[in-house]
């Protein structure tokens, strides 16, 4: 994994492709090499659709290894949600495939054509890229059905659907999954319209005849790889409580606490989560022949993701996660599990980021188009979007447009980009890292290992009110290292308890690399991501008033708790005081 | 105080017709005063090694407790008990978390409460791992709910649960549920359901 792949879609006389060395970036995967390759070449004010914005896909570190759960692929560029540098990550099986295909980067740069479609197919013999005017407009599962009968189903596929088509700020971009369904999504951004101005439709990666990447050092890699494996095995949350019910076992949790928004933001408790919770529905996909126990890719020993059936027991879409069942559950105030499947399955085909879509029908909800509870309504809402009829096309350019377009004031952003599914006002903790993130509001950028395991930033003393700050910075510090390394980021709850599953992360990275890096390496590399992606946003002119909550979480009382967010300024502006 | 009991005969599977009830949660009759662990090991059932070991978040009326020994239940107050939990979020609300600053305006913490050693009623509600282990247990031992709550799943699921069940009495005798729900019952009382599991005898 030692190569960069260029491909100039403005070239004279169509695409052109270039290969250089990724020597320029060593020690980087994932996270770190979208942002450093960003920050490093697109112009901050650069117009997010344009000529001199990029796209760049980066599977981890680990990827394509034996190492388990390194199946996250990095997607990066400016993002035409939040104006802003983005990195949004995906499981499925491109990571590993493009790894052992040897790329550590796909770099997507100029603009094809108005109106031109390409795919891209890459194999052990080359690369290829022609024009798919067939394709033009397809939805993911019926793309990924035409590229099975020309190419198999072994092959991993990176796709937009028509959103990405149309260049929608909510547009995702999808990955198969080990079944070649187009189920796992690069969803925050709007990644999927900037692939879509680059004019690519699809990259077809086939990896036949090639083997797994070797480590430098086989026997430390195999011995760190096994207590790795044994810490997340052993551990409850990914030994047992997500691979049972996904990572929908949240709803009930977070409803209980007076943090799971309903009806746009107004409550934080929803009435009917019992019947939308993880525990609900995988029975619901137990009862009806589906499989609540599944991976997203090859080499996942979570299996926290799941499949789900329709009442006459065929395939919906895949199990729902905890954000898209809230998004389009509590937020949009429905309460059926099979209509926010077919919400789920309907994102997913068009290529939609399943939470921003959610805030988005719920602010268009207040805005009288639909009322709150109105499965079917909301259903139509995103056939709309698929359509591209113009009031679709406001839904698919996210909660923030569609607020804006009907004068709704309540509309939960920051920098542009939907909230996620935990209000800031019960849980303040979030709330910092949703306004002070460099990608925008994004539950993600939070997501990781201890403080006091990675001992950056001091020790933390959990008892002082006044913690959550230094929390939220070391927080959003690992989370930075670990989506740099390829490996889905759940690897987080065992490594958050568990020291030794921590160290033996780090023991894999050196073993295979041959290096002897330690926990303050990795806060480094952490400290090094955050500080391009934030000097990228100051230049592309963010100010510390962008890292704010939208002024109604400080005004309008959440109930049951009545809470208000009451981190002050100060304490927000002295988060990457490092 | 006595309730009217509702007890079903029945086998194993009608158990997880009640789970979304579980969930929702259901009264258990304890002694004002008492600490959520004694009212956990005492008037729940459930073990000290389960509590350390399985028990990872617990709440009372929406905010989660790091001090289960010194924190007192009240009356009507909510319970919530569930396993440990994924995401930052899910990491934050576990008791004693590294986190807890991040949740620090709704944690609830120990004071001082009535002791009189009344009787009161706590709302429990099990989720997860705590409802897949536990849930059968509480339905063993009895739980509280208001009448119509029953009659409302007897509706709903009424077929799928008496075709699991060989007898249903109440109070000891048996019930036709229907003609009861016609004869005008107090939807709103409280009355223990009980399943006594003839599979597992």
């Amino acid at each position: 994994m030692d190569k960069i792949l260029r491909i100039n879609m403005s070239a004279k006389g169509g695409p052109a492709l270039k290969e250089e060395s990724n020597a320029k970036y060593p020690g980087m995967g994932g996270r770190a090499l979208t942002t450093a390759i960003i920050a490093g070449e697109v112009h901050p004010m650069a117009n997010p659709l344009g000529e001199e914005n990029k796209l760049v896909i980066a599977p981890g570190l680990l990827s394509g290894s034996a190492a388990a759960m390194s199946g996250r692929i990095s997607i990066g560029c400016k993002s035409p949600l939040t104006g802003g540098i983005k990195e949004a990550n995906s499981g499925g099986q491109a990571a590993q495939v493009m790894a052992r295909l040897g790329y550590a980067a796909i770099v997507l740069e100029g603009r094809a054509p108005e109106g031109e479609l390409y795919k891209v197919v890459i194999n052990k013999d080359g690369v290829k890229i022609d024009k798919a005017p067939e394709y033009k407009m397809l939805p993911n599962y019926d793309l990924i059905e035409k590229v099975k009968a020309t190419h198999g189903d072994k092959v991993a596929c990176i796709s937009i659907g028509p959103a990405g088509e149309m260049k929608l700020g909510a547009a995702s971009i999808a990955c198969t999954d080990m079944e070649f369904r187009p189920t796992r999504h690069a969803g925050r951004g709007g990644v999927g319209a900037v692939m879509g101005s680059k004019g690519v439709k699809i990259i077809i990666l086939d990896d036949a005849g090639l083997e797994n990447r070797k480590p430098a050092d086989p026997e430390k890699f195999r011995e760190a790889n096994k207590v790795f494996v044994e810490g997340l095995r052993t551990h409850a949350v990914t030994g047992s409580a997500l691979p049972a019910y996904g990572t929908n076992v949240l709803v009930n949790l977070i409803n209980e606490a007076g943090g799971f928004p309903t009806n746009n933001f107004k409550e934080g408790r929803f009435a009917g989560a019992s019947s939308i919770s993880g525990e609900t529905i995988a029975d619901i996909e137990t009862k009806r022949g589906a499989n609540p126990t599944h991976g997203c890719h090859r080499g996942c020993v979570i299996r926290c993701s799941g499949t789900y059936h329709d009442k006459n027991g065929k395939f919906l879409s895949k199990q729902p996660e905890y954000e898209t069942v809230w998004a389009h559950g509590a937020n949009c105030g429905i309460d059926d599990p099979d209509k926010i499947a077919m919400l789920d399955f309907l994102d997913d085909n068009y290529g939609l980021d399943t939470i921003d879509m959610g805030a988005a029908i719920a602010v268009a909800m207040d805005a009288g188009l639909a009322k709150f509870g109105d499965g079917d309504a909301a259903i139509n809402l995103i056939k709309e979007v698929g359509k591209g009829t113009p009031l679709g096309r406001i839904i698919g350019s996210g909660a923030a447009t569609t607020a804006k377009v009907f004068g709704v004031e309540r509309a939960p952003v920051v920098k542009g980009q939907a909230m996620p599914a935990y209000d800031p006002r019960a849980i303040q903790g979030i709330g910092v890292t949703y306004a002070t993130s460099t990608q925008g509001a994004d539950h993600t950028a939070g997501y990781c290992i201890t403080a006091n395991v990675l001992k950056v930033g001091g020790f933390v003393d959990p008892l002082k009110s006044e913690g959550q700050v230094e929390l939220s910075r070391n927080l959003q510090i690992a989370t930075a290292a670990i989506d740099s390394t390829g490996m889905c980021l759940f690897i987080a709850f065992a490594i958050l308890d568990q020291p030794e599953t921590f160290q033996a992360l780090i023991d894999m990275l050196n073993a295979f690399y041959g290096l002897s890096m330690t926990a303050d390496d990795v806060a480094a590399l952490g400290k090094q991501i955050l500080t391009m992606e934030r000097d990228f946003n100051k230049k592309a002119g963010f100010t510390a008033l962008d890292d704010r909550l939208p002024r109604y979480f400080y005004t309008e009382k959440l109930p049951p708790h009545n809470a208000l967010f009451t981190v002050t300024d100060e304490e927000l502006d002295s988060v990457y005081n490092w | 105080m006595k309730y009217d009991t509702f007890l079903l005969k029945c086998s194993g599977s009608a158990t997880g017709y009640f789970m979304p009830e579980l969930q929702t949660g259901f009264s258990i009759s304890a002694k004002e005063g008492v600490t959520i662990y004694s009212f956990l090991t005492g008037y729940c059932g459930i073990s000290d090694e389960y509590i350390s070991g399985k028990v990872k978040t617990i709440m009372i009326d929406g905010g989660p407790v790091d001090d289960i020994f010194n924190t007192k239940i009240h009356d009507k107050g909510v319970c919530a008990l569930s396993g440990a939990m994924p995401g930052i979020v899910g990491a934050m609300m576990r008791i004693g978390s590294p986190y807890a600053a991040m949740r620090e305006s709704i944690t609830v913490k120990p004071e001082g409460g009535d002791e009189s050693g009344r009787e009161i009623l706590v709302d429990v509600k099990l989720f997860n791992v705590i409802l897949a282990d536990k849930g059968a247990d509480f339905l063993k031992r009895g739980i509280l709910l208001r009448e119509k709550r029953i009659f409302n799943l007897f509706i709903k699921h009424g077929n799928d649960i008496f075709s699991c069940c060989r007898e249903v009495l109440f109070n000891g005798k048996p019930v036709d549920f229907k003609k009861q729900l016609t004869d005008g019952v107090s939807m709103d009382r409280l009355v223990m359901l009980k399943l006594e599991m003839e599979d597992e005898r």
